[in-house]
């Protein structure tokens, strides 16, 4: 009997029961096509270009990074963010604030050249640097501020220091009377000479364990430079040592210290000074011992 | 059916197929991540605190649940209620739309879905076209098909118009309400909600009453979604909106920003600098920052209102122009740094950033230099007696009688009260006797930097400076004659950290000590019981020195003050140079209009710092003297304390 209702119900309203079927299918296949059409758009999505608002900010972001590498590029060559320096008292004001700057060598020397002549000078003496600069073991400097002083420290590649400068450093005691070489006057030593500037500078380059055997009194090589007088290196072996004078004043006068330095370090301590005396006749390396 | 006809159906096919392909193939690329805008690094500005400035981006990412539930509702009731089911389009939406508009003839009813209006925001422009609207339905379709409902409502979050130049509810939050999106009530998030269909229209900073009204409408439907009750409805209207125009959490620097942003571009290039994601570390304090925005609002509000003006927010956009303006810049003497910087009351109606471009007469602000080259002079002393009378002064065939502010003279008082009432006459005496050449090489020396002319009536502040140079030169005095350039970028740093610029402090001497210390002596009485005497009455009781400055006519207002810790400078007056007169006629002086910004402001950003009294250097003593004979007061007459050099 509900059976038979029912089945009237439905026929009754077969055309809305129609309608919503066709509905329902037509929703159905929308939802379908609307996939259908998102999987398509999603699959073709690596083919289509990188246009729209989108890849625009994208294309002005690379753009943005780009120019900030050529930044970057074009300032490797400026150790100074701040604008160029251009004379030793805005240097002088860098370093007070900073403390500390290391500059490679082709950086001092583009600061060098930037400064006035008198300024440049008062870092580090022409003559000297010409002596660095003539030898491929100067690497870097550093410059160092503290307690109002500036001090300079020319490294070579193992950053070892090959001399120290200090631009305010105040004037040397004035040492009156001079003192004259009792080196240059002992036959000796003729042809043996070495200026104490070269000689500490060459003596600067050799590695740590070298200085020890040219020189085994490290509060010896304390001595200021101004303090050195003349060096000279014997020209020949004596008991498989050689042989180095160092002259240095004291008090009024100037005494003679010697030491017996190792052939093997004294060979590269020659090395390093014929370098520095590029242009001068070299010295040369202390002949062997001859039996008497 | 014929053959002819299956071939042409069959080309039709073809031809749709193509059509169809290569319409696909021309429509825009999606990238991995929807918020791929907002995800290079942007260019940020740093504050002294290492507390970010402002981000130089108009977006702000946040994740979904970093987003208050109520705001996510409200947009999806209010955008797209059927968000949530449909495919990325929607079918009775679409039908409504087509409906509304071949009815009206137009395409102003789009129907668009939140994923549509993602797409259209991603790619597309504005235009109303039917091919448009096609684009933006297949790249939704492709949306829906790649990313989650949460991903596209997250992106879609971040990515709307808030209006005020803000896209993404997080700066939206920010700029608004100076919350986050994450504590955002229901009221806010309903206000808030309502803005992106029409940004202009909805902006509740130009619009207030229109945004509650929209505010109200995304309610109802909240309401009519079963998302919230009638109660919570009533209770969000009730509720009282606290909008922010000083927003602490991005910075209110706008001015500062500007000046930040208009130096990098010059160096590195306006590219580097907008997309390049550069870390630009400065000098600005954003609590001093913030102080220095609210004592500026604050004291103009009072000018405005005795102006006859109406407030100025509610003032519309043509009719804030005709507002009178104001520059606050205050530095740290000691370090030669800028702490705080305000150019003006409202970059976005007039960006001029009056600390550095507006050159403005100072009046009596430039006094100060006058005493301080002829105090440079040891003979003359702070307690040396000159007569306020009348003067006569030929100047190029006429005479020149330079009036008192009060039209009063005096008679005989020392150069310290002098100062402190601000006699004009005197300091014509004294500049006269010093001679204009002398008083301008010793303003340049403290750091004007403007031209400055040779003349008598420079000695009234008759050129043009800065507030940025007043401050400086006053802050060489406060320094005690050690000159700081003043700067405000530390470091520009490479999103790698590669640092790019950086700034090292440069300062020289250029005045003695002594002579600085008589000058803040004499400055001090300013505040103390002179014309900037409103000071103290506003409570301000730390040791301070400073100078009243009013141009003729009432055309500038100034007060440039310091303590020990700081210096800042206050300008008030017209772009265009309108005297700056009450409703009763009474002009504004500096000590009415510019010295309450500045009190306010010294107030607040000193009330926590212990007390420091300016040092007194050796060679100074201190001595009491009658004000008009400057020698040992008589019993029961007048006296001030006045510092002077030690007799050798």
């Amino acid at each position: 009997m509900i059976k038979e209702k029912l089945k009237k119900w439905i026929l009754a309203y077969k055309w809305v029961w129609l309608a919503v079927a066709v509905m329902a299918a037509a929703e159905a296949l929308f939802d379908v096509a609307e996939i259908l059409v998102g999987q398509v758009m999603k699959g073709t999505n690596a083919l289509r270009p990188k246009t729209g608002r989108l890849w625009l900010e994208e294309e002005k972001d690379l753009a943005g990074q780009q120019q900030v590498l050529l930044i970057v590029d074009s300032l490797s060559n400026n150790p100074f963010r701040s604008g160029p320096l251009n004379s030793l008292e805005e240097l002088t004001a860098y370093l007070h604030y900073k403390n500390f700057l290391r500059l490679q060598r082709e950086d001092f020397l583009s600061l060098y050249q930037a400064l006035p002549d008198s300024d440049a000078r008062r870092l580090v003496d022409a003559q000297a640097l010409a002596a660095l600069m003539s030898s491929s073991a100067w690497q870097s400097v550093n410059l160092i501020s503290s307690d109002g002083q500036m001090t300079l420290i020319f490294n070579d590649s193992n950053n070892q220091p090959l001399l120290v400068t200090q631009p305010f450093a105040p004037p040397p005691p004035e040492v009156e009377p001079s003192v004259t070489s009792q080196l240059q006057q002992d036959g000796r030593f003729s042809g043996r000479l070495v200026e104490p500037a070269h000689f500490l500078a060459a003596y600067q380059r050799l590695p740590r364990r070298l200085q020890l055997q040219v020189i085994n009194d490290p509060a010896f090589m304390e001595k200021k430079a101004e303090e050195w007088v003349m060096v000279a290196i014997a020209a020949s072996l004596r008991s498989g040592s050689v042989t180095l004078a160092c002259e240095v004043r004291e008090e009024q006068s100037s005494v003679i210290h010697t030491f017996q330095a190792s052939e093997l370090a004294i060979g590269y301590l020659i090395q390093e000074i014929n370098v520095l005396r590029r242009g001068a006749e070299p010295l040369a390396l202390p002949s062997k011992e001859t039996t008497p | 059916m014929s053959r002819g006809v299956k071939i042409a159906l069959a080309v039709l096919a073809a031809l749709i197929l193509l059509v169809g392909l290569s319409m696909t193939l021309s429509l825009p690329r999606l990238p991995e991540d929807l918020n791929q805008i907002a995800l290079n690094t942007p260019t940020v500005i740093y504050g002294d605190d290492g507390g970010v400035i402002k981000t130089l981006a108009n977006r702000e990412v946040v994740p979904l649940h970093q987003v208050a539930p109520v705001f996510l509702q409200a947009t999806v009731t209010l955008e797209d209620a059927g968000f949530y089911r449909h495919h990325g389009f929607s079918k009775k939406g679409f039908v409504r739309a087509v409906v509304y508009n071949l009815l009206h003839g137009t395409l102003r009813q789009g129907g668009s879905t939140i994923t549509q209006q993602l797409a259209k925001n991603l790619f597309f422009g504005f235009d109303r076209t039917w091919l448009r609207k096609i684009q933006e339905v297949l790249v939704a379709l492709q949306i829906e098909q790649q990313f989650s409902k949460e991903k596209i409502l997250e992106a879609y979050v971040n990515q709307i118009d808030f209006g005020s130049g803000v896209y993404g509810v997080e700066l939206a939050s920010q700029t608004y309400f100076a919350k986050h999106a994450a504590d955002l009530t229901l009221a806010e998030a309903s206000l808030l909600a309502g803005i992106p269909r029409w940004p202009p229209r909805y902006n509740p900073f130009s619009n207030e009453k229109v945004a509650r009204e929209r505010q109200s409408f995304v309610l109802s439907r909240m309401v009519q979604n079963g998302d919230i009750t009638r109660q919570e409805m009533e209770e969000a209207q009730r509720a009282v909106l606290v909008f922010s125009r000083i927003n602490p959490l991005q910075g209110n620097a706008e001015y500062f920003v500007q000046l930040v942003k208009d130096d990098a571009r010059q160096k590195f290039g306006a590219d580097a600098v907008n997309y390049g994601g550069l870390r630009i570390y400065t000098t600005l304090n954003s609590r001093l920052q913030y102080e220095a925005s609210r004592a500026v609002a604050e004291g103009l509000a009072q000018v405005d209102a005795w102006l006859g003006l109406p407030p100025y927010q509610e003032a519309r956009w043509d009719q804030k122009g005709d507002y009178p303006q104001a520059a606050l810049i205050c530095l740290d003497p000691r370090l030669g740094t800028v702490k705080a910087l305000v150019g003006g009351r409202d970059f976005r109606r007039a960006p001029l950033n009056r600390v550095m471009a507006a050159k403005r007469h100072p009046g009596s602000a430039f006094k100060p230099f006058v005493y301080f080259a002829a105090l440079e002079n040891p003979q003359v002393s702070p307690a040396d007696v000159y007569v306020d009378d009348e003067l006569a002064i030929p100047v190029g065939g006429k005479i020149w009688s330079p009036d008192n502010f009060d039209h009063r003279f005096r008679g005989p008082m020392i150069l310290k009260e002098a100062l402190a009432h601000s006699i004009n006459v005197i300091t014509v005496k004294l500049m006269e006797q010093v001679t204009p050449p002398v008083v301008v090489k010793a303003a340049y020396r403290l750091g004007l930097q403007s031209e400055l002319p040779e003349n008598l009536s420079l000695a009234l502040g008759a050129a043009d400076v800065s507030p940025f140079e007043m401050a400086g030169a006053y802050a060489t005095i406060a320094n005690f004659g050690t000159r700081h350039r003043y700067y405000y970028l530390m470091e520009i740093r490479s999103a790698s950290n590669e640092l790019l610029q950086e700034t090292i402090p440069k300062s020289r001497c250029v005045a003695d000590s002594q002579t600085c210390y008589l000058l803040i002596d004499m400055l001090r009485a300013v505040i103390q019981h002179g014309t900037a005497a409103s000071v103290r009455r506003m409570g301000f009781t730390r040791p301070a020195a400073g100078k009243t400055g009013t141009s003729s006519d009432f055309r500038d207002a100034w007060f440039v003050g310091f303590t020990p810790e700081l210096v800042a400078a206050v300008w008030v007056g017209y772009d265009d140079n309108r005297p700056l007169r009450a409703t009763n006629n009474s002009g504004l002086t500096g000590d009415r209009a510019a010295a309450p910004i500045w009190t306010l402001f010294m107030q607040r950003v000193l009330a926590d710092a212990p007390i420091s009294e300016f040092p007194r250097p050796s060679g100074i003593t201190l001595e009491t003297v009658d004000p008009r004979t400057g020698s040992g007061p008589m019993p029961g007459e007048a006296s001030v304390e006045v510092a002077i050099r030690e007799k050798k």
